[in-house]
């Protein structure tokens, strides 16, 4: 025991031919108030992520238009960032992977296409597709006491022709969800949810392109008209056709998912 | 001696596992030079539960291994490669839909190129039934150490459906079933006997699997 001791005491002892000053003493207790900080920071301080991957090209038949695709400051720039109360800072950078989307998109369902940062009289494509991110959110296991990581997103597309008048919108929501027993922390697993999301919208959007009747009227070389690109877009009247009512169900049932997440979360922090 | 000593270990500090494995055979099956197959987890919408990646991976992978090894697609590069008509959303969900899908020449003539002969859809989860017992630990500047136990039990319940994309139809079915007790006793140090129930899952799953399909019935 005594030997235990003074093992003890030799081992706290500072080293003889060292000097230990205040300053080193006070250097070492930042270092440790450091460590134990980043610890504690770690373990409750959100996810930062960013979906710089790779998405597929859809495996269609393309259709013979010449798209322009516009890409808007906004568009690639779109953060989404949450606190999330006890759980911390949630922040995803979406917009890094806009480029790459629409990319992949453009090479599966058009002849060609051609990304621009505006919108502007183009004589050189048949028509213009403006891509707008209008709503996201996020929900995580602890909120929804699942397994799962979600998150919802809400597309809106504004499809112009070449004069850039427009023809018409089509508001399309997409869900991806991650299992958190699947993935090593917060910010993994919400990234996974955040790409499914993301590919979840690709696929929708590659499916029903052809049956959209806002899309078939672009894609069929319809003009638009001035007056129709009110700031306010009336939501897309769907013709009746037995797929589009399968879209809209579809559409529906996220946009429900969508609400029902926006009045969940507005009750959690009331 | 060392050896011998290590499989002691090994073997005490792995806990039994039970499992069932039962097979439904609809059709005859067998495997070419050239055909490969596909391990794919179900995560249809708008049904909530889906099948872990680890144990999709499991299976795909000792598929791929072994004296009877299969020509193995990993689920990912499938799914990129015929996007996107096999994300949660758009997938099919059962077999009658799938002679419709496969009416879309490019989707055929990729399942073609990859020499897909067979979809396996894997369906289940690993769940924890019960546990009981406790476990305290404490630390003090003298030293630390845990005292208590343990216990919890997991159930594995698993089922892969197996599609030909020759005729769009299933050829069967195989249901892999398997639970254990897991402990943890605590005396100065936690000791944990894990009952290995996923794995026992997956490997039974994919011996079955591979029997199935290569063997062709007789």
């Amino acid at each position: 025991m005594r030997n235990k001791m003074l093992k003890t005491a030799m081992w706290t002892q500072a080293p003889k031919n060292k000097k230990v000053t205040f300053r080193s003493a006070g250097a070492k207790l930042k270092s440790y108030a450091t460590l134990a900080w980043t610890v504690f920071a770690v373990g409750c301080s959100g996810a930062q992520v960013s979906l710089d991957s790779q998405f597929p090209t859809p495996l269609l038949e393309p259709l013979p238009v010449h798209a322009g695709i516009v890409l808007t400051k906004d568009l690639l720039a779109y953060n989404h960032n949450e606190e999330i109360k006890g759980s911390g800072n949630f922040d995803i950078n979406i917009g890094v992977a806009q480029r790459n989307i629409f990319s992949r998109l453009g090479e599966g369902l058009f002849s060609q296409y051609t990304l621009s940062e505006q919108l502007t009289y183009n004589e050189n494509v048949d028509a213009t597709l403006l891509p707008e991110i209008t709503k996201m959110q996020i929900s995580l296991p602890s909120q929804t006491r699942s397994e799962y990581f979600e998150v919802w997103m809400r597309y809106e597309f504004h499809f112009y022709d070449n004069e850039a008048n427009l023809i018409g919108s089509w508001v399309l929501p997409a869900y991806g969800k991650a299992n958190q027993n699947d993935y090593r922390g917060n910010g993994p697993a919400l990234k996974a949810a955040a790409l499914s999301a993301c590919r979840d919208a690709m696929a929708f959007f590659s499916l029903n392109f052809q049956s959209n009747s806002v899309a078939q009227r672009w894609a069929a070389g319809e003009k638009g008209t001035p007056a129709a690109a009110e700031p306010e877009l009336a939501p897309i009247q769907e013709d009746g056709s037995t797929n589009e009512s399968e879209t809209t169900n579809a559409e529906e049932n996220a946009a429900e998912e969508i609400d029902s997440a926006a009045s969940s979360s507005t009750q959690q922090s009331s | 001696m060392k050896f011998i000593l290590t499989l002691c270990i090994t073997c005490f500090l792995c806990a039994c596992v039970n499992t069932t494995v039962q097979e439904v055979r609809e059709r005859e099956t067998g495997i070419q030079a050239g055909d490969s197959v596909v391990v794919i987890g179900r995560n249809n919408r708008p049904s909530h539960e889906e099948t872990e990646i680890d144990f999709v991976d499991c299976v795909a992978k000792d598929l791929a291994s072994g004296g009877n090894a299969l020509a193995v697609v990993s689920e990912q590069d499938f799914k990129d490669q015929t996007f996107p008509w096999f994300e949660p959303r758009t997938a099919p969900v059962n077999i009658k839909e799938l002679p419709k899908l496969l009416e879309q020449r490019l989707l055929a003539d990729r399942l073609n190129e990859l020499g897909i002969k067979y979809l396996i859809w894997l369906d289940g989860k690993t769940q924890r039934t019960s546990s009981a017992g406790s476990l305290a630990c404490s630390v003090s500047p003298a030293g630390g150490g845990c005292f208590g136990f343990l216990t919890w039990e997991n159930d594995a319940s698993y089922e892969a459906t197996i599609w030909d994309t020759d005729d769009g139809k299933t050829v069967g079915r195989i249901s892999s079933d398997a639970d254990g007790t897991s402990y943890m006793p605590a005396i100065v140090l936690p000791i944990p006997i894990i009952a290995r129930v996923q794995n026992n899952a997956c490997a039974s799953m994919a011996k079955q699997l591979e029997e199935f399909l290569v063997n062709n019935g007789v």
